[in-house]
């Protein structure tokens, strides 16, 4: 179409103006949420550190006790220490959701590049992340731990091929209309090649909501961990994880709560401080909200 | 617009034929023994063989696909391993207590979210905008089967208001039927509440901002018709999409409410499954998840022409 | 010209702004956006604010409708007096009651002002909803009426239409029915033509003025565009920075500016006489485009395929250090030519002559060492340079493309700043440093740091101000004089191009209707359209910037 003028009112000039000196304003939500977090994860990353009995050691003699001097948040229907197996726990249940976030998210920026780059490509490869969202996250992860059997490698796996399309999408969609932007077409003009295109002028444009997507990712896996476990289709029962804590709570809910109770608290708290930095960022890289804001 | 709804409906085969070929694919791409995978460790080779005859292992992929394909159109979803019953049977005879609460759960999740949302877009930066996004991002944070022994406890064993657990079909009592879905619908529409009303939001705030608005504004007109005949109609695009992409969740949900508040529904059907090792059942399950998925959203794509008279091409 | 010249020193004060102030709240710092504003609009009065982006005029029209944006502008002082009342006192419901009773606002921007999602009749009647208690067949024959005033045709289907169906002109006239429908005392109209073709904005002028006019309506008329000024205003206020720098009538102003920043504004708008033309060389010619066409295909499921001809057998060609304008409207595939040229997108059909190769068909790799020789300037200045490099990397992106070293590339770019009149020390800095005009010459800089012999500049100086436009058409000017390139200027601006072009193009439906020296076009046209077009250009026989009537000759 002909370039039919567009001059900037003076509304949006002023606005702009405005906007700049008062960008962004972290709240005390964040700032709570960033400690809680590092809280948490230097806590069971130093577990094997200070963690006062072996979690896997079974006392019959001692099963589901309540808090005591010896166990401090009681003990489980073997009579393993709830506290140890908790803050250990929490390392496998890390471990999936960083893992889960970092490769899902590289195999989507890939994709999603060749995607929003080259339309030949586009045609099939939506089609087929279309059917793969089509397919409830669970089930498919269900379906790939019960076929690739309960190692951590194969939960992290089963978790991040329904989160892939996701961020194919993103990705492609961010693709899409930085190339249409007048300075990825006066680099063409300009005799860029293609791969510079492709990795100097869009690439970067993906970087800021991929590495929220991965946040929330992030958090999503640790949920979905939990979720497999508490269906019997998780991490192998051996290894403690805050999912497989809370499954083997499951039968003693009436009598004892806390099996549940203790494993979902750090497991809700570390997601909610995710999610929660997650939307700061967002805020804080959205363009459009930044306007609205002004 | 029949031209749009026409082309809505045939681009559901593509996407439900790469479903059915990914599910085929899925057990047979496994590496190792399919047969092995299903039948556990410890079993014989008499049973791994009856694996592999029900399955149709031994003939070459590309026969066992036209077979597969084939079963499909004739509604067959193949046949349980443990109670060798066809899977078909079985799902009909669970699976209306899930679509009884899983209505129930959508009703109700609408009709608490988007006003939620409307009003925290119209609050912006208020404690009203506050409390519901502290709400919403509680409701991703927690998972469901904790949701729902929390209100397990509060409400039917600290205040004995509920029952614990258990169905009855609406068809016999109807009353026993709503006291024992209230605690599984409100489980299940925590995080549907939360997506919903966190996309109505940030889609109301969007639109808040548009010129039209303005031009609302400047005619005078009120400001409760402001927000819901110009803004709400021009906001519902994606909030009926993150409805129809939402849905996704709700099955993930329904599975496993269905097991903490013991409902013989298709989600019990999965876990039982899981647990049995039972991979026809879990194959079935996710050809019948995608294909209602792939159904609803549809429906809610036909349901944009009627908010939206621009998607008429 | 015939200026409106009329007296309104008796009429009744319909608004008075006294002393208005607004600033910024909400930022770490408050920053005044007006400061102590006066102004008089009297009934029937066309009352002018001018001026450049950022003077704070769509702020003050926003102040007077009490739509200025909550939490970020706040009015720190004054009144602002419609009919005697101060509208700063009133309560939000009370503000509402005013709103399209008594004073009515039209926006900028006919494709976005209207709900999308409503048919425009029910848009017009919910004014009447919200302010009358009136039947429905009353209300259906008010709205048809009013929309028979402002003369769209056939009523009775527009009615039911959604915005979407109907032209940019016809939205507009939508805005202004349903601005006017309740008969209000004062309209604004904050840059109501500037998203609108020429033809179509000298339509609906005449419309406001012809409206205003049956039922005496105050106007107070927002604009950049000096030439909207002269064809409409009574009275004319200048503002800069949020203050007025001067107030006149039409006339008075025009002729005898008083203060200096008038007289700049007023210097800096570019005349419609044209250039004469400079001699063409006799040796081939940089740019020859021979039958050029490119038809988009629109394919349907079940409707037969339908082609839309963007641009159909352009013929024309720029000798080295010419300069040739194609000029349209919107949709007569000028920007379609500039990007066929540029190979953005692939011609259907035609020859495209750089130098002595043909470039249309070329692959990809086969036109890579053609690009050096065209470059583009685009129109929006903010989104030309990628935000996230420094604008040395973006100066020396196609130098390093072409095999120089990054030191030597880098030292050209230095060379290229002082070229285009910034420093050299800019080029570590990043785009969002610059102001519009700044990056505009930037992106020259890049264009012209290949050395090529032809640039197409594509509403290059479109989304700037009047001032800066000038600088930077002087620019392309020296650039032009001092290296010898060929330029193929596209604008909507009949103005622009009778400064900066030799030969005009003018384009319509994707086809060339007329072809000559801009003095023959400009000053002769052959052919209807173009005497349309310049018939339509506001302001077309006053010489602004020497205060006095065209000379004619």
């Amino acid at each position: 179409m002909a370039g039919q003028p567009q001059p900037t009112s003076a509304m949006q000039v002023v606005l702009g103006a405005i906007q700049l000196p008062a960008s962004f304003r972290l709240g005390v939500g964040p700032i709570i949420a960033a400690v809680v977090l590092v809280l948490i994860v230097l806590a069971t990353a130093t577990a094997y550190l200070y963690v006062p009995h072996d979690p896997m050691n079974m006392n019959a003699l001692q099963r589901l006790k309540g808090p005591s001097e010896t166990f401090w948040l009681g003990t489980d229907p073997y009579g393993r220490d709830l506290f140890s197996r908790v803050m250990i726990g929490g390392q496998v249940s890390l471990l999936i959701g960083i893992g889960a976030a970092i490769v899902s998210v590289f195999i989507g920026l890939v994709i999603g590049l060749v995607s929003g780059f080259f339309r030949t490509a586009d045609a099939i490869i939506m089609r087929i992340m279309d059917a793969l969202m089509a397919i409830p996250s669970i089930l498919l992860a269900i379906a790939l731990v019960a076929l690739n059997g309960p190692s951590i490698w194969s939960v992290i796996f089963a978790i991040t091929i329904p989160e892939i399309p996701r961020v194919v999408r993103l990705v492609r969609s961010v693709v899409l209309s930085a190339r249409e932007e007048p300075y990825v077409e006066a680099a063409i003009a300009l005799g860029s090649s293609m791969s510079k295109i492709l990795w100097q002028h869009l690439m970067p444009n993906t970087l800021a909501p991929i590495i929220v997507q991965g946040t929330y990712i992030c958090a999503s896996a640790i949920l979905t961990e939990a979720i497999l476990s508490f269906l019997g289709a998780g991490v192998s029962t051996e290894i403690p994880t805050w999912g497989n804590i809370m499954a083997e709570g499951r039968m003693f809910f009436q009598i004892k709560p806390e099996l549940i109770f203790w494993p979902g608290l750090m497991l809700s708290l570390c997601i909610l401080s995710i999610n929660l930095l997650g939307d700061t960022a967002r805020d804080m890289l959205d363009p459009r909200l930044k306007k609205r804001e002004a | 617009m029949l031209g749009y709804i026409i082309r809505r409906i045939l681009a559901v085969i593509p996407v439900m034929a790469i479903v059915a070929i990914f599910v085929f694919l899925l057990l047979r791409l496994t590496p190792g023994d399919p047969a092995a995978i299903i039948a556990g460790d410890s079993a014989t080779p008499a049973q791994l063989d009856r694996i592999r005859e029900s399955l149709g292992l031994s003939e070459p992929l590309h026969v066992q696909l036209v077979t597969w394909i084939g079963q499909l159109f004739r509604g067959d979803l193949g046949t349980s391993i443990i109670s060798n019953q066809p899977v078909t049977r079985l799902i009909g005879q669970r699976i209306w207590p899930t679509l009884q609460i899983g209505t129930l759960t959508i009703i109700l999740s609408v009709l608490i979210a988007v006003p939620l949302g409307v009003l925290a877009a119209w609050r912006h930066r208020t404690w009203v905008d506050y409390a519901v996004m502290t709400f919403s991002v509680l409701g991703f944070s927690i998972p469901v089967f904790v949701i729902g022994y929390i209100f397990i406890k509060i409400f039917a064993i600290d205040l004995r208001w509920l029952p614990v657990q258990g169905y009855s079909a609406p068809s016999e009592n109807l009353q026993a039927f709503f006291l024992r879905a209230i605690l599984p619908c409100l489980t299940l529409a925590t995080i549907y509440v939360a997506l919903i009303a966190r996309m109505t939001r940030a889609s109301m705030l969007e639109v808040l901002g548009e010129d039209y608005v303005r031009t609302a504004r400047a005619k005078g007109v009120k400001e409760r018709i402001v927000l819901f005949r110009h803004a709400l109609r021009n906001a519902a695009v994606p909030i009926m999409t993150i409805i129809g992409t939402g849905f996704a969740l709700l099955i993930s949900g329904v599975v496993v409410t269905e097991s903490v508040f013991n409902i013989p529904g298709i989600g019990r059907l999965t876990v039982d499954a899981i647990l049995a090792r039972d991979y026809p059942v879990i194959q079935a399950m996710i050809l019948l998840t995608s294909a209602i998925y792939v159904f609803v959203n549809l429906l809610i794509d036909i349901s944009y022409t009627f908010f939206d008279p621009r998607i008429r091409y | 010209m015939i200026f409106r010249n009329r007296d309104f020193s008796d009429r009744p004060i319909a608004l008075e702004i006294k002393g208005l102030s607004v600033t910024t709240v909400g930022g770490r710092t408050e920053t005044q956006i007006l400061s102590s504003i006066d102004v008089t609009i009297r009934d029937g009065e066309t009352v002018c604010l001018v001026g450049e982006s950022g003077s704070g005029k769509s702020v003050t029209s926003l102040a007077v409708m009490g739509l200025l944006p909550k939490g970020s502008l706040a009015v720190t002082g004054g009144r602002i007096e419609l009919e005697g009342q101060n509208l700063l006192d009133l309560d939000a419901g009370a503000m509402r009651e005013m709103r399209a009773r008594r004073i009515s606002m039209i926006f900028q921007e006919p494709m976005t002002a209207l709900n999308p999602v409503m048919t425009v009749g029910a848009q017009i009647e919910e004014v009447l909803d919200s302010h009358t208690r009136l039947g429905a067949g009353e209300k259906r024959r008010r709205v048809i009426d009013i929309m028979e005033q402002v003369h769209l045709p056939d009523v009775e289907r527009i009615y039911g239409s959604y915005p979407h169906q109907l032209s940019g002109g016809q939205r507009q006239r939508i805005m202004i029915a349903m601005a006017l429908i309740l008969e209000p005392k004062l309209l604004i109209a904050d840059e109501p033509t500037t998203a609108l073709d020429v033809t179509t904005q000298n339509q609906v002028l005449k419309l406001i003025a012809e409206l205003q006019e049956r039922h005496g309506t105050a106007v107070l008329f927002i604009t950049h565009d000096m030439g909207v000024v002269a064809e409409i205003a009574d009275t004319v206020y200048v503002m800069r920075h949020g203050e007025i720098v001067e107030h006149a009538p039409v006339e008075t102003l025009l002729r005898s500016p008083r203060e200096v920043y008038t007289r700049e504004l007023l210097a800096a708008v570019p005349s419609l006489i044209p250039r004469a033309a400079r001699a063409a060389h006799d040796d081939a010619p940089a740019l020859d485009v021979k039958g050029l066409t490119k038809i988009y295909d629109t394919r349907g499921v079940f409707k037969k395929g339908r082609q839309t001809r963007a641009a159909e057998n352009v013929d024309f060609a720029i000798g080295r250090g010419r300069t040739l304008g194609i000029v349209g409207e919107s949709g007569s595939g000028k920007s379609t030519v500039a990007r066929c040229i540029m190979r953005l997108i692939d011609p259907t059909d035609g020859e495209i002559r750089v130098g002595q190769a043909d470039i249309a068909k070329l692959g990809r790799a086969a036109l890579q060492p053609h690009r050096k020789h065209i470059q583009i300037v685009f129109q929006d200045p903010f989104r030309s340079l990628n935000p996230r490099w420094t604008i040395g990397d973006s100066l020396i992106e196609g130098l390093l493309n072409f095999g120089q070293s990054r030191d030597e590339a880098l030292k050209h770019a230095g060379e290229l700043m002082e070229l285009v009149g910034l420093p050299r020390d800019a080029l570590k800095r990043y785009p969002h440093q610059f102001s519009g005009g700044q990056r505009q010459r930037i992106a020259i800089a890049r264009a012209i740091a290949m050395r090529p012999d032809i640039l197409v500049a594509d509403e290059a100086v479109s989304a700037l101000d009047v001032s800066v436009q000038a600088q930077v058409l002087k620019l392309l000017d020296d650039l032009q004089e001092k290296l010898g390139i060929a330029i193929l200027f596209i604008t909507h601006d009949l103005r622009v191009a009778a400064q900066i072009c030799d030969e005009v193009v003018v384009m319509q439906h994707g086809r060339i209707v007329e072809h000559d020296t801009a003095e023959n076009v400009l000053g002769r046209p052959a052919h209807d359209y173009t005497r349309a077009l310049i018939e339509a250009a506001p302001g077309r026989s006053w010489d602004f910037a020497n205060f006095r009537e065209l000379a004619t000759n």
